[in-house]
């Protein structure tokens, strides 16, 4: 009795409660929206697109780069793609989208380019100084040269210095 | 006519700009679209302040806000209560389900997206979307209903 007694007052001394008509209202903390790319982290992996549920991240290479591409109208906005990027290229926008009026307006691409491999030039997917750190910790000259080459390449590296007798230089 | 024409023409865009009703479709959406939707309607977002009703006849209607892929049981209905709706209509598609079908696309039961059944004029996009973006959203289908009046 006496609690709705307080609500009553309370209700009273407030005031309206409505939001009127263009009112913003604050997206919370942590509010999913729109995913965005930093094609200078991305280590073109695809992951992104492995766990997309439905679909809305692509990626495909071509041509020595990463064609990445997002479409927000088959988005969940459920965050499996930034919780598993690698590079942490991968992040959300902190409002919600605005409404649109054709198919396909919201969309977003990026294109990663592949640098040459030092050796034989073969265009190859970098590896970030973070990744490296995250896999790796802190390796030495040889292994993070080695990062760099193609896989051709690499693997004839090692090959070699296999063949050379134990304790020998490559 | 004559004199009373561009007067009569002005009431018409008055009255559609204020007083916009809206027909909800369900074509087998999970519910959260519908939520949100209804969650325009409370005391807090009051959608109403824009002069919205929630009419239950499509015949009455302005605006049909569809939320969910198509299903096949539903296309039928959806074709029929947009044949329905009288002229000027905007269909609003609600959610990203009736935009892609998003994670029913491919499924052999959906006959979805919406635009492949009927004209769809905005999207709202959002897995469910926030009721602020539905009530904005249906600001901008009301500004798009009074031109398509006008271009009427």
């Amino acid at each position: 009795m006496f609690h709705i007694l307080r609500r009553l007052a309370g209700n009273l001394a407030q005031g309206p409660v409505s939001l009127r008509f263009p009112a913003e209202v604050p997206p919370p903390a942590g509010l999913r929206g729109l995913v965005r790319i930093d094609p200078g982290r991305c280590l073109a992996c695809g992951i992104c697109s492995y766990v997309c549920v439905s679909n809305a991240i692509t990626g495909a290479e071509s041509q020595g780069a990463y064609a990445w591409a997002y479409e927000p109208g088959r988005c969940t906005f459920c965050g499996r793609c930034e919780d598993h990027c690698p590079g942490s290229a991968l992040s959300m926008d902190p409002q919600a989208p605005p409404s649109y009026t054709t198919p396909g307006e919201l969309a977003r691409t990026a294109t990663v380019a592949f640098p040459a491999c030092p050796v034989c030039g073969e265009p190859n997917p970098h590896v970030t100084e973070e990744w490296i750190g995250k896999a790796f910790g802190a390796p030495n000259g040889e292994t993070r040269e080695l990062l760099r080459l193609c896989v051709r390449c690499r693997r004839r590296r090692i090959a070699q210095g296999m063949k050379q007798p134990h304790g020998g230089q490559p | 006519m004559g004199v009373l024409e561009p007067i009569l023409l002005r009431l018409v865009d008055r009255a559609r700009r204020k007083s916009a009703w809206l027909f909800h479709f369900n074509a087998g959406a999970c519910n959260g679209c519908d939520i949100e939707l209804v969650a325009c309607l409370t005391p807090r977002y009051d959608v109403e302040q824009l002069g919205i009703r929630l009419e239950g006849s499509p015949r009455h209607a302005d605006i049909l806000c569809v939320t969910g892929p198509v299903t096949r049981t539903t296309r039928e209905a959806l074709r029929t209560i947009h044949a329905q709706l009288p002229d000027p209509k905007v269909v609003v598609a609600i959610g990203s389900c009736p935009a892609t079908a998003n994670v029913f696309a491919g499924s052999p039961v959906i006959d979805g997206p919406v635009d492949r059944i009927i004209p769809v004029d905005l999207f709202i996009p959002g897995c469910p979307p926030r009721p602020n973006a539905v009530v904005q959203g249906i600001a901008e289908a009301i500004e798009l209903l009074v031109a398509k009046g006008v271009a009427q």
